[in-house]
């Protein structure tokens, strides 16, 4: 070969376009759309108005960005046309949203990254059915189809910084360990056995219980008639009460009653029982308790809301503190026994002190909230302002250095009105029970939650 | 986004109490109601519409009640009645206030129940199965010697004491006091009806802070209301061809029941009384009645009870008897003018002249119970909840009693009612007995028009015929 000609062959070698990087995110996408096989989904059409909402957690604006284009684009491929998405940051319910607009169907694509080095994306999709039509009854969501699937993104942006707040997460699906005819209406976590584990203590209009768990079930360890308590002269249609423990004493109010109570409580010869005794009428119902007393509250002129004028007792005198709010919730952290929070008549849930002065707005509640804290940030199980088609809705909140953060839980099934945290089933795990009413009937849900490691 | 706005419009539409609330049931809420048609009557012995079922229900509450799945359950008693032969025993609920503060004690109840024994009583059937009904009284019931119950001697063993005490005439009124969720307010006007909550009562103060319901003369008024959204509550509203948008949805019962009814006054006159009520019946053209008078929505019938079931023609031929007559009509009737005069022109093909004489309510409900008429054109609210054969019966007892006829039903009648073989056969035997022993003709049966803006929530109809506002709430931001 001539020179001449051996540099021309080296120019077009060295000139050859290179084979561009393997597009990952597109292909882990296209295997996604096509996991889900559409066109098999019996009920589903393509051309039906099809909303879409992305979530991917944990990963940079672009690539949120860049991996929806390539979902509305591979969609489209399927033959789905009539698609809408809904963006995460701009709608509060994006469910809701996507009815409002006009949807009919929902695909909802999370995904996150895991693995060595938190380079392999898991995605997972899901096809539900959001609007059953004019005449058909609203009721849960159904899931048409679903598909997961992990690949590796070497090409990947890193994940941004953690965010300051470590949000646990709450592992379902919501078991019902319980039921009970009347409306429960306040929940605790009581540790009244000598043992690592805590009990559980259930408020409704007949009796206050105390549970032990025992094999994945509730055992009765206590019970307290309350029927033969003085009735109050003025009770809440909508009833409401409060628990609190402390070292062998339970108080506890309840609308119904004339009075709220402290409780003594006793062990018997017996492993598998408690005994209950009244020690003290209360004033109202309790709030907090502190040094030789109580603050106790009263109802609203027979409404579902706390008075402003609450009463705090210290060595035989009586102290009136003025509230700012007419709460329809008031809830101590567990872990912080000077605080609490509360969730105002206009639902905005705030932290309170031992004076219940508001400390802070943390953002929006339905009732049936309940607090814990962990190193010393409070952590919020708050529950849905308004009922989405009979299903209430958990979502875990806190607040670091004035920013909130929030990570939509649960779907529960009822309007939930009581909740607790507590260590029921062994040391190291923290379960939330949750009070979900329903029409006739309330029902006790177990869930876990679970930290992320430090 | 015309099927989604169409998806949050039709619900509010057809179903105004969806119960989408915030976490709690807001307090709170001043809601207006309009009435149109016959005056408000306050006492549960003299119920009539849906209006009167709806402000009694709220004022006072009974013995017994039906819940919505139809089953008695207790209210002021705290527990269903024990019946042994014609022994009955209710025990009462403790600690039961009336609106005034005193509590309700068994003597009061007793009290109650014996006014409706009296002669001049339009629901003697509530008492019709106590020993003394019959003859006017005293019952025979007596609180127990603790109070804490209230014994009863019946006339005949009756299991179905309490079904029967679940009616809404059966609600226990001491005047115009009662143990309800509402109390009376001070009139702010003339036939205005105020209602407040009871504090005291024990399930706790109903929501709503106030409703006025307002008496409405005039049709074109109330249509006008309803129709531009005025008022929260609209009872009665007037009838058009078509079944306005926006009345609530209502179950098959209650409904009430259009009758002509042949008074004493033209039976002592007529030769063959049984013939002139075939000729009447024969001669009605019901379905051109009820499809232009009374509004979609309006069925034509031919029996008081039972109606689904095929009954017999009454027609027969019949002479035509040249007679004249009185035609009354309630002058706040809903369904004049055009309805009564065409009744009247259909009257002169049985050979009935008939003049038309309109009068108030109070007129007619007195005339209706003492027979004292020629011919009479009246809405009955029947106690009616279900097509079950009791409950058939308790409707036809109703009736009965509204015409001052409570005795019609006899003492048989009613021990059959506990036995098995009592069936909807029996009913229509019974029936068809009583239309001819008390000269009625039923002409047509009708749900309640009644319309709730969507700011009014969960105001739930109920079997009685009435709608419950103890639940209800007013969406927080409404106007009134």
């Amino acid at each position: 070969m001539s020179p001449s000609i051996a540099l021309a062959v080296l120019g077009l070698i060295a000139s050859a376009p290179t084979t561009p990087a393997p597009r990952s995110l597109d292909q882990a996408i296209t295997k996604l759309v096509n996991a889900l096989s559409l066109s098999s989904v019996r009920g589903y059409d393509p051309t039906f108005d099809t909303a879409l909402l992305v979530r991917l957690e944990r990963t940079a604006p672009k690539f949120q960005a860049r991996a929806e284009g390539l979902l509305r684009a591979r969609l489209t491929q399927h033959g789905v046309l009539g698609l809408m998405p809904i963006s995460l940051a701009q709608e509060a319910n994006p469910t809701e949203a996507a009815t409002e607009r006009g949807a009919d169907w929902l695909i909802t694509v999370r995904g996150r990254f895991s693995g060595q080095n938190a380079r392999g994306l898991e995605l997972h999709a899901e096809l539900s059915a959001i609007d059953p039509g004019l005449w058909a009854p609203a009721g849960p969501i159904s899931i048409y189809a679903s598909a997961t699937i992990t690949q590796d993104q070497p090409n990947a942006p890193p994940p941004p910084p953690p965010a300051q707040a470590s949000l646990p997460e709450l592992l379902g699906p919501p078991i019902k360990i319980n039921e009970r005819s009347s409306s429960v209406v306040a929940l605790a976590a009581c540790s009244l056995l000598s043992s690592e584990l805590e009990q559980l203590v259930v408020l409704n209009s007949e009796a206050l219980e105390v549970f032990s768990f025992a094999q994945g079930r509730l055992r009765p360890l206590a019970r307290l008639e309350l029927g033969a308590l003085p009735r109050s002269a003025s009770p809440a249609r909508e009833p409401l009460g409060t628990i609190r423990c402390g070292p062998d004493r339970i108080a506890f109010g309840h609308s119904d009653l004339a009075s709220g109570y402290v409780l003594s409580v006793q062990r018997t010869s017996s492993p598998d029982e408690l005994r209950l005794s009244v020690l003290e009428p209360l004033d109202g119902l309790p709030i907090l308790s502190g040094t030789g007393g109580w603050i106790v509250a009263k109802l609203e002129a027979g409404t579902s809301r706390y008075g402003r004028q609450l009463q705090r007792s210290t060595r035989g005198t009586a102290e009136v503190i003025t509230a700012q709010h007419e709460y329809l919730e008031l809830e101590p952290i567990r872990g912080q026994p000077r605080s609490l929070i509360g969730v105002t008549e206009d639902y905005r849930l705030v932290r309170l002190d031992k004076d219940l002065k508001v400390r802070g707005v943390l953002g929006t509640s339905g009732v049936g909230a309940c607090a814990l804290s962990r190193k010393g940030q409070p952590f919020v199980l708050t529950t849905s302002t308004e009922l989405d088609a009979a299903m209430d809705r958990l979502t875990i909140l806190t607040l670091v250095e004035g920013r909130r953060h929030e990570r939509d839980a649960m779907a529960i099934e009822g309007q939930v009105f009581a909740c607790a945290t507590g260590a029921f089933r062994s040391p190291g795990r923290t379960d939330v029970i949750v009070a979900a009413q329903g029409p006739d009937h309330s029902a006790l849900l177990s869930l876990e939650l679970r930290w992320s490691a430090p | 986004m015309e099927r989604a706005m169409m998806r949050w419009l039709v619900p509010l539409l057809l179903l105004p109490n969806l119960a989408v609330a915030a976490g709690r049931t807001p307090y709170g809420g001043e809601v207006v109601a309009y009435i149109w048609g016959a005056s408000l009557s306050r006492a549960p012995a003299n119920l009539q519409t849906f209006a009167d079922a709806t402000v009694q229900g709220a004022l006072f509450e009974g013995l017994y009640a039906i819940d919505a799945q139809g089953r008695v359950v207790p209210e002021l008693a705290s527990a269903l009645p024990t019946i042994s032969g014609r022994r009955a025993l209710i025990p009462l609920r403790a600690g039961v206030k009336l609106h005034d503060g005193r509590p309700l004690t068994a003597s009061m109840i007793a009290s109650a129940l014996e006014s409706l024994a009296a002669q001049d009583s339009t629901s003697k059937h509530i008492v019709l199965p106590i020993e003394g009904a019959r003859d006017g009284g005293p019952l025979r019931i007596a609180p127990s010697a603790q109070g804490d119950a209230l014994e009863v001697s019946l006339a005949v063993p009756y299991p179905e004491l309490a079904r029967l005490w679940a009616s809404p005439r059966a609600r226990i009124a001491l005047g115009e006091v009662g143990t309800g969720p509402f109390r009376l307010g001070p009139e702010p006007r003339p036939n205005a009806t105020v209602l407040l909550p009871f504090l005291g009562h024990r399930d706790g103060r109903p929501f709503l802070d106030r409703v006025e319901l307002r008496q409405h003369a005039s049709r074109f008024g109330a249509f006008s209301i309803f129709r531009k959204r005025k008022a929260s509550l609209v009872f009665s509203v007037p009838d058009t061809r078509r079944r306005p948008k926006g009345l609530l949805r209502w179950g098959p019962h209650p409904k009430t029941l259009l009758i002509l009814s042949i008074g004493r006054g033209l039976v002592d006159r007529s030769k063959d009384p049984a013939a002139l009520r075939r000729a009447i019946d024969a001669v009605l053209n019901r379905r051109l009645l009820a499809q232009r008078y009374l509004g979609a929505g309006a069925r034509p019938v031919r029996a008081l009870a039972v109606k689904d079931l095929a009954n017999p023609s009454d027609s027969g031929q019949a002479k035509r008897e040249p007679l004249t007559a009185k035609l009354l009509i309630s002058k706040d009737a809903r369904e004049l003018p055009g309805f009564a005069m065409t009744v009247q022109t259909k009257l002169i093909r049985a050979g009935v002249q008939a003049t038309i004489e309109k009068r108030s309510a109070q007129y007619i409900a007195e005339r209706r119970r003492t027979g004292d008429y020629e011919l009479l054109i009246d809405s009955i609210l029947p106690d009616e909840v279900s097509n079950a054969p009791i409950d058939q019966l308790h409707a036809l007892m109703s009736i009965a009693a509204a015409y001052g006829r409570a005795d019609a039903i006899s003492d048989t009648a009613l021990s059959r009612a506990a036995d098995p073989s009592f069936d909807h056969k029996a009913i229509a035997e019974l029936e068809r007995s009583l239309r001819e022993r008390l000269m009625l003709i039923p002409i047509a049966d009708r749900p309640p028009s009644i319309a709730v803006r969507d700011d009014l929530r969960r105001a739930m109809p109920s079997t009685s015929g009435s709608l419950e506002l103890q639940g209800a709430y007013q969406q927080p931001g409404s106007k009134k």
